[in-house]
């Protein structure tokens, strides 16, 4: 059932589900918050025990029980990043691989993030540049291959040339290390198509003209200025690591460490080299397949404090006091996701109607129960529980956060849901908004239009699973939906959208190719490329842009396009919309003067629905067949696809 | 065996991730596949961290063998 390609997906459930338990280490399992969990070092040994037995894939699956250890310190997490380094490589295919090019040491930054992406399940390998030799180095690398999965390039300066020449004006200095880092943008784009990850500038120390002055003209004021221009200059798509923030947050005397930096050219503390890494994987989710989409919270002691079935919706803490002040900073933090495009659910143990009660009856709640695309409020295992709402949202897990305040819940989740994100929340509540921050889930590189309108999109989906219910047949339904579309050209307004929806879209994807922005511009500016995005709209409301189709001239025959990427949102599966994309792409081509059509299904672990799509439309399968894909051909003018579709300007 | 000789073997091992390891007076850099200048200063913190100790950039760099950080290590302690 599992099919995996040569390329391999982001963000695929994990690969040894299905294989024998892991063997728990050996120690006492008293304690419900799980020292199964709680002990990453004893994970890396039971991994050595396993590497020694030549069980690879057990070995592992330990060093991912460790990554997942919420008390992980970063010694061991550097561990952990040096011993998947070390034993898988080579072996499989990568599912990211990422360049590290840096004017300082950055081994522990590269060994770290090894250990973040595995702690999500992807596999990460690292190739670190000669000390100082960007340019050279990047100019030196070959293409990304395609068993090297999505190629990432990590650029990390330090201010030794900034702050070396002294002689020089500061203006001039600045500039050229911003020249330096868009020369170093242009010539990653030109090599080839993969992510960029920019950390910026910061020093350890204020020097001679102290704090204050240092600030507004000397040393700390040059960072300020050079790390303000690389954002405002930074190529579209790209993703930025403020170092100073980073350095903030972890402390700033913890974070630099003089005597790594005159030992190995190391400014950074290993903590420091960790915190690095954890941004730059955040950066490198960002940018392949975007920010955690969910936001599962528990209510009781999470949302509210206190339990309502036994204080009453009058009784929980929500008001303005020191009781009630974490819970509301908590749910203001979740309005806030929810604006910016984050899905929220509720998963409560508790009797439905006294999990929704507050919401009606409490004057201090900010969230309203329609902020919430999905809840299960009942007495199920809350993993089950969960599932649910993943197959009702049709998200698959990875894209999961689960806040709840209790530890045997989180421990639950974690066991029997391992691709599900669970912050480890500390106990005092006004430490809940911090804690899952940390976890830096939700990093983007920008937000849409229609991140903002999904809070009103799930609740128009509500509206539209209501009113299924009431037809008798599918094609009853779907004709009372009255769906308009619109065909538009990809161009500068929609594409961060189409970008978006190449990232992350699994099921209907006829051949998951995660193209990067570069990629994508180089093939629009073709002019024998075809490339479409539609937009659908129902009675209920706007789906927005949903399907996108990119086809390029046939290498050997150019009378025939190539459908490269075919893909569409999961939110108008089963309504006849893929024959009205077909259509309007093929009326398209035909236009152009081509005269047949060529389409690839590439079979992933998600996508098995769209395995017969061409067929299905009329296109016929082209011999030799292979396991990695199928090819399907016809002429245009033979297909008829019908459509209950209107088209609208 | 010395519980000092002992706790250092430990870290060895964890840093090399390799328990078969077995370190003595004359053991060297060259002796161990992976001890490169990086591995080199993860050794020297995971030594600090366990003994409870803190080394001069010059006392790391400057070690050539493992019995040097051995008396290193004793001379700490006291």
């Amino acid at each position: 059932m599992w099919r995996t390609t040569a390329f391999s997906c982001f963000g695929l459930t994990p690969r040894w589900i299905e294989s024998s338990p892991v063997p728990q280490p050996e120690f006492s399992s008293a304690d419900p918050s799980g020292p199964a969990f709680g002990n990453a070092a004893e994970w890396l040994r039971v991994a050595r025990t396993h590497m020694k037995a030549g069980e690879a894939e057990l070995a592992e699956s330990a060093v991912f029980e460790a990554c997942r250890d919420p008390q992980l310190t970063p010694d061991v997490m550097l561990r952990a990043g040096r011993f998947r380094l070390k034993f898988s490589a080579g072996s499989k295919n990568a599912d990211v691989t990422a360049r590290l090019f840096a004017q300082c040491t950055v081994d522990a930054v590269a060994d770290a993030l090894s250990a973040a992406a595995w702690r999500e399940q992807t596999a990460l390998t690292t190739e670190v540049a000669p000390f100082d030799s960007v340019l050279p180095s990047l100019e030196a690398s070959h293409s990304f291959q395609d068993r090297d999965g999505v190629g990432v390039n990590v650029f990390v300066p330090w201010n030794t040339r900034l702050f070396a020449q002294r002689d020089r004006p500061i203006d001039e200095r600045i500039d050229e290390e911003l020249a330096f880092w868009q020369h170093t943008w242009e010539t990653a784009g030109r090599l080839g198509d993969a992510r960029i990850i920019q950390v910026g500038y910061d020093t350890a120390y204020s020097g001679g003209l102290g704090t204050f002055l240092s600030r507004r003209q000397g040393e700390r004021a040059a960072i300020a200025q050079l790390n303000d221009r690389l954002i405002a200059q930074l190529p579209t798509g790209a993703y930025f690591v403020d170092l100073p923030t980073v350095a903030g947050q972890v402390g700033h005397q913890q974070f630099y460490d003089p005597r790594l930096d005159h030992l190995a050219k190391q400014p950074f503390s290993d903590p420091g080299a960790v915190a690095i890494a954890e941004h730059v994987w955040a950066g490198i989710r960002a940018t392949v397949t975007g920010p955690k989409k969910v936001v599962v919270t528990d209510l009781d002691n999470t949302l509210w404090g206190g339990v309502v079935g036994e204080v009453g919706s009058d009784g929980i803490a929500l008001n303005d006091d020191a009781a009630g002040r974490p819970f509301l900073a908590y749910q203001r933090y979740l309005q806030s996701l929810s604006e910016r495009g984050c899905i929220l659910a509720i998963c409560s143990k508790n009797n439905p109607e006294d999990a929704r009660e507050p919401f009606h009856i409490n004057k201090n709640m900010l969230l309203r129960l329609e902020d919430f695309a999905a809840i299960e409020a009942g007495w199920d295992p809350k993993p089950e529980a969960i599932e649910r709402i993943a197959a009702k949202l049709n998200l698959g897990l990875e894209h999961f956060v689960f806040v709840d305040d209790h530890p045997a819940e989180r421990h639950a989740v974690r066991a029997a849901l391992p691709q599900i994100a669970v912050p480890e929340l500390p106990q005092d509540p006004s430490e809940y908004v911090r804690a899952i921050e940390r976890g830096l889930w939700f990093e983007a590189v920008q937000i849409t239009g229609e991140d903002s309108q999904r809070a009103s999109m799930y609740r128009q989906q509500n509206a539209r699973g209501e009113s299924r219910r009431r037809f008798a047949s599918t094609e009853e339904y779907i004709a009372s939906l009255n769906l308009t579309g619109q065909v538009r050209q990809i161009d500068e307004e929609n594409l961060t959208r189409v970008m978006q929806l190449i990232g992350k879209t699994n099921q209907f994807n006829l051949t998951t190719r995660r193209h990067s922005l570069p990629h994508i511009q180089k093939t629009l500016a073709d002019s024998r490329t075809v490339a479409i995005a539609v937009s659908i709209q129902d009675r209920y409301g706007d789906y927005g842009l949903v399907a996108v189709v990119l086809g390029v001239a046939h290498e050997a025959d150019n009378e025939c396009i190539e459908i490269d990427t075919w893909l569409m949102s999961c939110r108008v599966i089963g309504r006849t919309v893929e024959q009205f994309t077909l259509q309007s792409f093929l009326k398209l081509a035909t236009d152009r003067g081509y005269q047949r059509v060529r389409g690839t299904y590439i079979p992933t672990a998600k996508n098995a629905l769209v395995e017969d799509l061409y067929p299905t439309m009329g296109l016929e399968r082209c011999l030799p067949e292979s396991d990695d894909s199928a090819t399907f051909e016809s002429s245009i003018g033979s297909l008829c696809p019908l459509t209950v579709v209107t088209e609208t300007q | 065996m010395d519980t000092q000789w002992k706790r250092l073997n430990q870290v060895f091992q964890d840093v090399f991730e390799d328990d078969a390891i077995n370190v003595d007076e004359s053991t060297t850099a060259a002796d161990i596949e992976d001890w490169d200048s990086m591995k080199h200063v993860s050794l020297m913190l995971a030594v600090e961290r366990e003994f409870q100790l803190r080394f001069s950039a010059s006392e790391i760099a400057q070690l050539a063998s493992v019995g040097e950080l051995m008396e290193l290590v004793k001379e700490k302690s006291t």
